[in-house]
């Protein structure tokens, strides 16, 4: 992240924010764990360029915020994080113009910190994140917003009963029949490897839908089970993941896991296929698939 | 896979024998052929003889093009209450024609007791990126909506009625698929009709413009992604292609007694200018997975009797010429003989089992070429080559 500030400068711009520790960054965003009014809670930072600097993306970045804690305020399910006890508030850290505001600290890893310990999930923890996951887009899908950035690092194993899942970070969310916040209409957001291939069509954004978060969900339950990506190699560079998510089959999750059932195996495959039209587009008819798995 | 009757002209007792044998599991008939007075009577007809027979009535509306055209040959459809022109315009903007339209022809469906409503739609011909696909949509996308606005419990099963060059344009068509897969509410189902140039009477479903693979690939992909998102499929036409169409997900497959009851084509609505004899009475043999003549039967089945189906239907063939009623219950006992041999939950196996039949049917008329029964040799193995063609090419664009 560009100009990320100190966690000592944080906690002196925000009074409220007590024991500020750094724990996270992303490309203007910085994540801090700080205690809110007794409550450790996640405080973000988003940095706003100068307006000399980067006017368009200052404008972008303003909205961005403003969807997703818009998005954050409207959406109910217990799958996806919650606006904590602070409100965004603009505020100039060591010279610089931020947005900061607080949401809920989920105490759990992500499922990144997951496949990097090499942490094989059971059966019942690969069916309870396809379900939580479903779930999600199924609110988000009636709410009309598309998350575009669901993947293993923007979800918190939280492990209770009510929430073992919980996707984080609405911050490249799509809204559809609304003005796009991205001006340059080429443009892509998201993380490549978790990316549907309709996404790299021209004019994408015009046919964009739910069925593209389905995808990133499947790819990444099967990243998470299989402890490997499905189509995304390490160490290649973005033209060749491009290739691979537009023309390359992936190898069935079975052939990784020969122990999940296979009606949850093909699931999971059936939502990664390439054209929209192929992936199951009936959440509720997926749920119940989901629950007679045996 | 269900298998229906298309029905058509000169039904007689074809229909109701095919029911009474257990040949068939319904039937669609064609309002062009019945007029809306005599439907009922003639549906109760059916359903006295076997209760739980599939019953669907095609309202062709997609035919409303020719109405007012002096070559046209529209029989009785211009007596149903919901066959009445609309204007592209009207159809384009704003949804009030298509609505009046969808209500029409479930009215009329419901008080003939159908077992599931089609609804009416226009036919898109060249491409998907066309007006015309873009008001087949709004039927698609108006067709459950209206059907619960009126309160209707019944299945409902959306038309799309397209040119096989459609199905060719793979990007367009893609994005077709994509657009009404992601329809809600969807239908409970689909009636697919795909169109070939005017048929001739007498050319058979093998030499028609509908054997290429990347329309027979397309028909297949429709079934698949549409199985996938939950919809029945049930296809018209289809005829000895409804084995293959129902390896890819379609519910119901239908065929009937003459060529143009076994290849849809818009030309059927159109007067040909053609007369002459009446086609030859065929036999349907699963192994050559073609017709062939009454006489070719004879010969062939004295050097390959493998070419016989074995089926208690052959003894129609045995003594004389069968007449066209015993001809289209053999027809129909040969299809669903073959969607028993080859359909299985496993769309690979599906697939497997159908290539296997394709190299049988290759091997078959190789005997037959031994034999010196050269006549028709290379077109026979190139619509053999199609078929196995359109299996690879569906499963590229299935991504199976």
């Amino acid at each position: 992240m560009q100009n990320k500030p100190e966690a000592a400068a944080l906690a002196q711009a925000i009074p409220e924010a007590k024991n500020v520790k750094f724990l996270a960054e992303g490309g203007f965003k910085a994540v801090y764990e700080a205690e809110i009014c007794g409550i450790k809670e996640a405080l973000k930072a988003i940095f706003i360029p100068e307006e000399a600097d980067q006017p368009e993306a200052r404008v972008e970045i303003g909205k961005r915020v403003t969807r997703e804690i818009e998005s954050l305020q409207t959406l109910t399910s217990p799958y996806v994080v919650k606006l904590g006890s602070l409100s965004p508030r603009a505020c100039q850290i060591s010279g610089h113009e931020y947005i900061v505001y607080s949401e809920e600290f989920l105490d759990g890893p992500t499922l990144r910190d997951r496949l990097r310990s090499g942490y094989q999930p059971s059966f019942a923890e690969c069916q309870a994140l396809l379900r939580c996951l479903f779930q999600l887009v199924a609110e988000l899908k009636a709410s009309d917003l598309i998350h575009r950035d669901i993947k293993p690092g923007n979800i918190v194993e939280v492990g209770s009963d009510e929430r073992p899942f919980v996707v984080l970070d609405l911050g490249v969310a799509f809204k559809l029949y609304s003005t796009p916040i991205t001006l340059n209409p080429e443009m892509r957001q998201g993380t490549l490897p978790y990316m549907a291939p309709e996404m790299f069509q021209p004019h994408f954004r015009e046919m964009l839908d739910y069925r593209s978060d389905l995808y990133s969900a499947a790819v990444t339950v099967y990243e998470y089970a299989a402890g490997t990506h499905p189509i995304a190699r390490r160490g290649e560079d973005d033209f060749t993941t491009m290739y691979r998510i537009a023309r390359m089959k992936p190898a069935p999750l079975a052939q990784h896991r020969s122990d999940l059932p296979a009606s949850f195996c093909q699931i999971v495959d059936q939502m990664i296929r390439k054209k929209p039209a192929l992936r199951p587009s009936n959440i509720g008819a997926l749920l119940k698939q989901l629950e007679v798995v045996a | 896979m269900k298998l229906y009757a298309q029905h058509g002209h000169a039904t007689r007792d074809k229909i109701s024998k095919g029911i009474q044998d257990g040949f068939i599991d319904g039937a669609i008939l064609s309002s062009r052929y019945l007029k809306p007075d005599s439907t009922k009577d003639f549906i109760d007809e059916l359903r006295a003889l076997n209760p739980d027979i599939d019953i669907l009535v095609d309202p062709e509306f997609y035919a409303t093009r020719y109405l007012g055209t002096p070559n046209s040959q529209l029989r009785y459809l211009e007596e149903w209450p919901h066959f009445v022109p609309r204007q592209r315009n009207e159809l384009l903007v704003g949804t009030n024609a298509i609505d009046t339209t969808l209500k029409a022809a479930y009215k009329t469906q419901m008080r003939l007791g159908c077992t599931a409503l089609i609804t009416p739609n226009i036919y898109v011909s060249r491409s998907f990126d066309s007006i015309e696909a873009a008001i087949a949509i709004s039927f698609f996308s108006r067709a459950k909506s209206i059907a619960a606005e009126m309160g209707i419990a019944i299945p409902v099963y959306a038309t799309i009625a397209v040119g096989r060059d459609t199905l060719i344009d793979q990007q367009e068509y893609v994005t077709f698929l994509n657009a009404i897969t992601s329809v809600e509410p969807a239908p409970d189902g689909v009636y697919v009709l795909v169109g070939a140039g005017p048929t001739d009477e007498r050319s058979g479903t093998v030499r028609s413009e509908i054997m290429v693979p990347e329309v027979i690939a397309g028909w297949m992909l429709l079934n698949y992604s549409l199985a996938v998102n939950g919809l029945r499929v049930v296809n018209g036409f289809s005829d000895i292609l409804s084995p293959i169409l129902g390896i890819a997900g379609g519910h119901a497959g239908a065929t009937g007694w003459w060529s143009n009851l076994q290849v849809f084509s818009m030309g059927r609505y159109v007067k040909g200018g053609r007369g002459g004899q009446l086609p030859l009475v065929r036999y349907l043999s699963t192994r050559l997975l073609n017709r062939i003549t009454v006489n070719e039967r004879q010969a062939f089945a004295e050097v390959v009797p493998d070419v016989m189906n074995a089926l208690d239907t052959d003894a129609l063939y045995e003594r004389k010429e069968p007449d066209r009623t015993k001809e289209a219950l053999q027809a129909w006992d040969a299809i669903a003989s073959l969607n028993k041999d080859i359909l299985t939950d496993d769309i690979n196996e599906g697939l497997e089992r159908m290539r296997e039949r394709i190299v049988v049917a290759k091997v078959c008329y190789d005997k037959l070429k031994s034999y010196g029964f050269t006549e028709g040799y290379e077109a026979n193995m190139e619509y053999l080559a199609t078929l196995e063609e359109s299996l690879i090419a569906f499963k590229e664009l299935a991504e199976i």
